[in-house]
């Protein structure tokens, strides 16, 4: 007779992941194919990796790559897998009244928005994409802060309705806007900068910090990301609905 | 964990800006809602209370019941009439202070309304007879009334400003939470928790909680001083 | 003014309380009307004075030349009630209420002048609501007597009160109506009352006007009475 109460795996992660609609399908097989339940905490990257921390996660899937090095260094992880990637973009009002296009550098964009007050929403909420504009903003040595900087500290959907309906500049995963572009009243305006490029990995707690981890189950997880079905469901995600491919794998190294 | 409450302290006593920021946009924008209610909920409750007329038990039911409605229906409505596609999206209200006033003014609208009706029924009749043998007019019939109801109102008022400056759910849904514009204490407090930064939280909660004291000891001497007669 | 009582019947539920009153009340003229409790009394009152309608019959004020709305002629009569109820203001206010809506000045003067009459001038400046009884009835008198009425209405105003706060109102009316010609229709079972108030009698029972005082002796000590007689109507 088998345990009647299934096998728990307290998973934390980022919005931009939940909100693709990805981690759904992810974990609709997984939970079959091994007969437990998931938990799903989609917070910031940086609130994920203070759960980390905490250990009330077993596992996280987050993409900011500096915070997770320290998180490996500090031995709450186990390891870093690299799981996929995709691609930060630009987006805002279609009539694009700060002129961005014409910039192609993602640098300068923040400094033509910033110079002239535009309405641009952040995150403000220490994610990866937070994270990952807070880099952009110190690549140009510029503090942002006025009535134009609106910080809504909350995930990226609510983020992109807030930009959407305020005529806002916001910078989003390409997942997350492909995925809810319908309803939202904004354009993809730049991409494809180098520094815009956004990994997202997998990283294990440490049963050595954590004793009561479920590493067992973390780590089959891991295997079915990494070289069972996951693989083929995140390469393939977003094709049939959306027309293109939202997430990329890493290459086996 | 007991460093987190120490930091929180600090951040309350030393009057940290953001904490300072956020309460006092709490109290505006609850303030400014109550206020406006009234200006509509005061007039409608004394025309009720002191008429007697075909259908006025129905009403009383009508008001009564939105007492119950659940915010979160109030929110829901009016993002969707709020939203660019919506009715009202011209008015550019969403994610706005403005639209947080809209949604809790139309929340506190039934409790000032029953409870002002309320207030204007427990004056007795025989002081009603008493003002209209010495001479008062309909309109300083009405003005006396407002003044011997006037602990009672008052009490209605605070009620009401109680109610809305505790609210979460509505109020994010329509204001969006933004930093400096639309993030007021309920709200603050549901995401920094989320978000796993305590600090901000507690010391906001700290404030909300005391702000919630002051209003009730205030009721409490209110209705005291309305019994006393 | 002169005030016909045509008729009037008054019915709570099953039981009537006025059956077919008729009362004619001259102008200037002091009226008491006596009788038990749940006689009627202060339904009467309250119908002369357009607080109350009748069922049936109508009264009809200044010989019925033509119709008075209630708000015109509340501000020409006043009532006192039986446990009368103050504002919640100072006595002052409370004196001062009926001058102030009808707008008038020297309402200070005025006031002043019946707060001494009735010796509540240590009074003046307390919240109403503090009052023993006896002083509220005499802010009440006081409330009405600074309107200087045409017509003055008394439900059993000094009911409960001690003889000397008796005497002081009953002095204060009196005073009132010689200066004025008010009309005073006075309800009260108190026959010490009915003494002082020289006038017609009349007694209300069940409903009815009867004749039952007809027989009382008014002419107790040494004050001789003017004319003081039931009057009865057939019912």
């Amino acid at each position: 007779m088998k345990n009647l109460v299934m096998a728990v795996l307290m998973l934390a992660t980022t919005t931009s992941v939940q909100d693709s609609g990805l981690l759904d399908v992810l974990l609709l097989k997984f939970e079959k194919k091994y007969n437990c339940n998931v938990r799903v905490v989609a917070v910031g990257s940086g609130a994920a990796i203070r759960i980390a921390r905490e250990g009330n996660a077993d596992i996280i899937f987050v993409h900011d790559r500096k915070s997770e090095e320290k998180l490996i260094k500090d031995g709450f992880g186990i390891k870093r897998y690299e799981v996929m990637h995709n691609d930060f973009v630009i987006a805002g009002p279609e009539n694009d009244p700060a002129g961005i296009c014409r910039v192609k550098n993602a640098e300068k964009v923040f400094a033509r928005i910033s110079s002239t007050n535009s309405l641009f929403v952040s995150r403000g909420d220490d994610s990866g994409t937070h994270e990952k504009e807070k880099e952009i903003w110190s690549a140009i040595k510029v503090k942002p802060g006025g009535k134009w900087y609106l910080e809504s500290g909350q995930g990226m959907i609510e983020s992109l309705r807030i930009a959407s309906e305020k005529n806002a500049y916001i910078l989003t995963d390409r997942a997350t806007y492909i995925a809810h572009r319908k309803e939202l009243n904004l354009e993809i305006l730049i991409s494809g900068d180098k520094i815009l490029y956004n990994p997202y990995s997998l990283i294990p707690i440490s049963p050595k910090k954590y004793p009561d981890v479920n590493c067992d189950l973390a780590m089959k997880f891991v295997d079915y990301i990494t070289k069972g079905e996951g693989r083929n469901i995140i390469q393939e995600y977003g094709i049939k609905k959306h027309g293109q491919q939202l997430f990329f794998l890493e290459r086996k190294k | 964990m007991t460093q987190i409450f120490q930091n929180a302290i600090q951040l309350v006593f030393s009057f940290d800006k953001e904490v300072i920021e956020i309460a006092l946009l709490s109290i505006r924008v609850s303030l400014t809602a109550a206020f406006v209610s009234s200006l509509v909920a005061i007039p409608v409750a004394m025309v009720i209370a002191m008429n007697d007329f075909p259908g006025k038990s129905a009403i009383l039911l009508f008001i009564n019941s939105f007492l119950s409605i659940p915010a979160v229906a109030i929110g829901l409505i009016l993002y969707l009439m709020f939203t660019r596609q919506g009715l009202f999206g011209f008015l550019r209200l969403l994610y706005t202070p403005g639209a947080m006033i809209v949604a809790q003014a139309i929340l506190v609208f039934p409790i000032i309304t029953s409870l002002t009706i309320a207030a204007i029924d427990g004056i007795r009749k025989s002081l009603i007879d008493t003002a209209v043998t010495l001479g008062a007019n309909s309109w300083q019939l009405t003005w006396t009334i407002f003044k011997e109801a006037r602990y009672p109102m008052m009490a209605s008022f605070i009620m009401g400003f109680s109610r809305i400056i505790g609210e979460t759910g509505m109020t994010m849904m329509v204001g969006g939470n933004i930093k400096g514009s639309t993030r007021v204490m309920t709200t603050a407090i549901a995401l920094q928790t989320m978000r796993g930064e305590f600090e901000l939280g507690i010391a906001l909660a700290i404030i909300l909680l005391v702000v919630s004291l002051i209003l009730n000891l205030f009721l409490q001497f209110l209705q005291g001083v309305g019994v006393r007669r | 003014m002169k005030i016909f009582a045509n008729n009037i019947m008054k019915k709570y539920i099953n039981k009537i309380v006025l059956d077919k009153i008729s009362v004619e009340f001259e102008k200037g003229s002091t009226t008491c009307i006596i009788g038990p409790n749940g006689a009627g009394k202060t339904t009467l009152l309250r119908i002369l004075n357009m607080l109350e309608e009748p069922d049936r019959g109508e009264v009809i004020y200044d010989g019925g030349s033509s119709r008075i709305s209630r708000f015109a002629l509340q501000r020409r009569m006043t009532m006192v009630m039986q446990n009368s109820v103050m504002f919640n203001a100072s006595v002052f206010n409370n004196i001062a209420y009926g001058l102030r809506v009808r707008g008038e000045n020297e309402i200070n003067v005025k006031v002043e002048s019946v707060v001494k009459v009735l010796e509540l001038t240590e009074f003046i400046d307390k919240s109403a609501l503090n009052l023993s009884g006896g002083e509220i009835q005499r802010v009440a008198i006081a409330r009405a007597l600074v309107l200087e009425p045409e017509v003055l209405l008394l439900d059993e105003p000094t009911t409960h009160l001690d003889s000397w706060s008796k005497r002081l109102i009953q002095n204060a009316i009196l005073s009132l109506q010689s200066r004025c010609k008010t009309t005073i229709i006075l309800a009260t079972y108190d026959i010490a009352e009915i003494e002082r108030f020289e006038g017609r009698v009349f007694y209300l029972e069940a409903g009815k006007v009867t004749e039952k005082w007809k027989e009382y002796d008014f002419t107790k000590g040494s004050k001789k009475k003017s004319v003081v007689c039931c009057e009865y109507f057939e019912s």
